[in-house]
């Protein structure tokens, strides 16, 4: 993550990350080989770059809440 | 058609295994028919017809092996045993007007992929500098719409330069349907390759696609040849077509003859028409690869989306199936699995890396 990313919310989700309802609602309905398409923190969908070799997902309210180098 | 109680009813919202018209061959039909193939392919270097490739899509389960491995011989014989690897990205996601009903991209469906403008150049060139890392030579640039506009085609002729020179990598680019005009400078501009893929048999695709016509798809397709680009054609399995309307498809590639043939297995996306849809079985897979190589003995055949939720642990068994190609990483949307899983995989199975063009 870059120096000028915001921190990390430490808050317990609250989203499922692939539907964006309440974890209440939906305990987590990804499937297999998804990146993640909401934040967990709140709900919003997320801008997602898929790259060969990587992925981000970024939150407008909460920039780039997921990321991975694979 | 009439359906007898018995039989899976095809929904195109629930696909089964493909419908298949006539009963398996007994194994003494089977052998017979492989000897047969194999004369063609590797004797006589002809092409099969389609009844060929209707009896040999039908040897029963058991045989399935045996076919793969004529598909592999095939391959060798025709190709040679260099593996091509390719990274694709997608610059522009989400937000198509068109209504492919497998597509998360598509505007018409409620998916959890959100719309997102044209990458940065220098967002695209970090990708493409990643993908020649893992040892990939083609690169593919990928945007989801009906096809480009004026601004898009601007974009892409200041791109594909720039990541070539850059990278060293040959530059494919999907940007859908094209005008002659577009055609023209796109190849101009140095796109090596394009890719449009035909997804299905013409007589299957109204059922998956209202808002283009498979003769359009044909259309651009062949302007891609005419202005010298090779031409990447692909397949999607698992829509709910039939044995008959694969092997339809099977002999419209032939026809249309071109360099490459991404063969992509349906992966469920949530919120599109086919998001239920049952997942094609892995032995399935195998033998509908083999016999697109036993179609296409010349072909690049690639390795593309799906096979990670098909085929599992049995990927390197497509690899000696006839396959010879494959997409690394991850795919548009999706993701795949790590590239040095793919790396090491050809590895172990003593396959060298390299491009690859139209080899005859
Ligand atoms: S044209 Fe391409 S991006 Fe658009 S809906 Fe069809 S498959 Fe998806
Ligand atoms: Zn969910
Ligand atoms: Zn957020």
């Amino acid at each position: 993550m870059a120096a000028s990313d915001p921190p990390p919310t430490h808050a317990t989700p609250e989203h499922c990350v692939s539907c964006g309802r309440l974890t209440s609602e939906c305990p987590g309905c990804g499937r297999e080989l998804d990146p993640p398409h909401f934040c967990a923190t709140c709900g919003t969908r997320l801008a997602v770059l898929v790259k060969p070799t990587g992925w981000r997902g970024r939150c407008k309210v909460h920039g780039e809440v997921a990321a991975s180098d694979r | 058609m009439s359906l007898t109680s018995d039989q899976p009813v095809a929904l195109t919202t629930k696909p089964g295994p493909a419908r298949d018209s006539q009963p398996p061959l007994d194994p003494a039909e089977a052998r017979l028919a492989l000897r047969n193939a194999e004369q063609a392919l590797l004797d006589d270097r002809r092409l099969l017809t389609a009844d060929e490739l209707a009896v040999l899509a039908r040897v029963p389960d058991q045989s399935v092996p045996s076919l793969a491995a004529l598909a592999h011989e095939v391959r060798l014989a025709w190709c040679g045993p260099e593996v091509e690897v390719e990274g694709i990205l997608s610059v522009k996601t989400g937000g198509c007007p068109e209504d492919c009903h497998f597509c998360s991209q598509s505007s018409a469906f409620d998916t959890p992929v959100k719309a997102t403008p044209f990458l940065d150049t220098d967002e695209v060139l970090a990708a493409a500098r990643e993908t020649a890392a893992v040892g990939a030579s083609e690169f593919c640039i990928v945007l989801a719409v009906r096809g480009p506009d004026e601004r898009t085609m601007q974009r892409l002729l200041d791109l594909v330069p720039i990541v070539r020179d850059e990278t060293g990598l040959n530059i494919a680019v999907s940007a859908g349907i094209l005008t002659d005009e577009q055609a023209r400078r796109l190849a101009e501009g140095g796109v090596h390759r394009y890719n449009h893929n035909l997804e299905t048999a013409r007589s299957f695709f109204p059922q998956v696609v209202t808002t283009h016509t498979w003769e359009e798809r044909l259309d651009t397709c062949s302007l891609v040849r005419h202005y010298g680009m090779e031409l990447c054609c692909g397949a999607l399995l698992g829509m709910g077509e039939s044995v008959d309307q694969r092997i339809e498809l099977l002999t419209q590639l032939q026809d249309l003859d071109p360099t490459e043939v991404p063969v992509n297995f349906l992966n469920p996306r949530p919120g599109t028409p086919l998001g239920e849809a049952q997942v094609t079985g892995a032995l399935d897979a195998i033998r509908w690869i083999a016999l697109f190589r036993l179609a296409l003995p010349s072909v690049i055949l690639r390795y593309a989306g799906g096979r990670e939720i098909t085929l599992r642990e049995l990927q390197a068994l497509g690899m000696t199936s006839g396959i010879n190609a494959l997409i690394v990483g991850n795919y548009l949307t999706t993701l795949g699995r790590s590239p040095e899983d793919d790396l090491q995989m050809l590895a172990d199975l003593k396959m060298p890396i390299g491009a690859l063009s139209h080899v005859i």
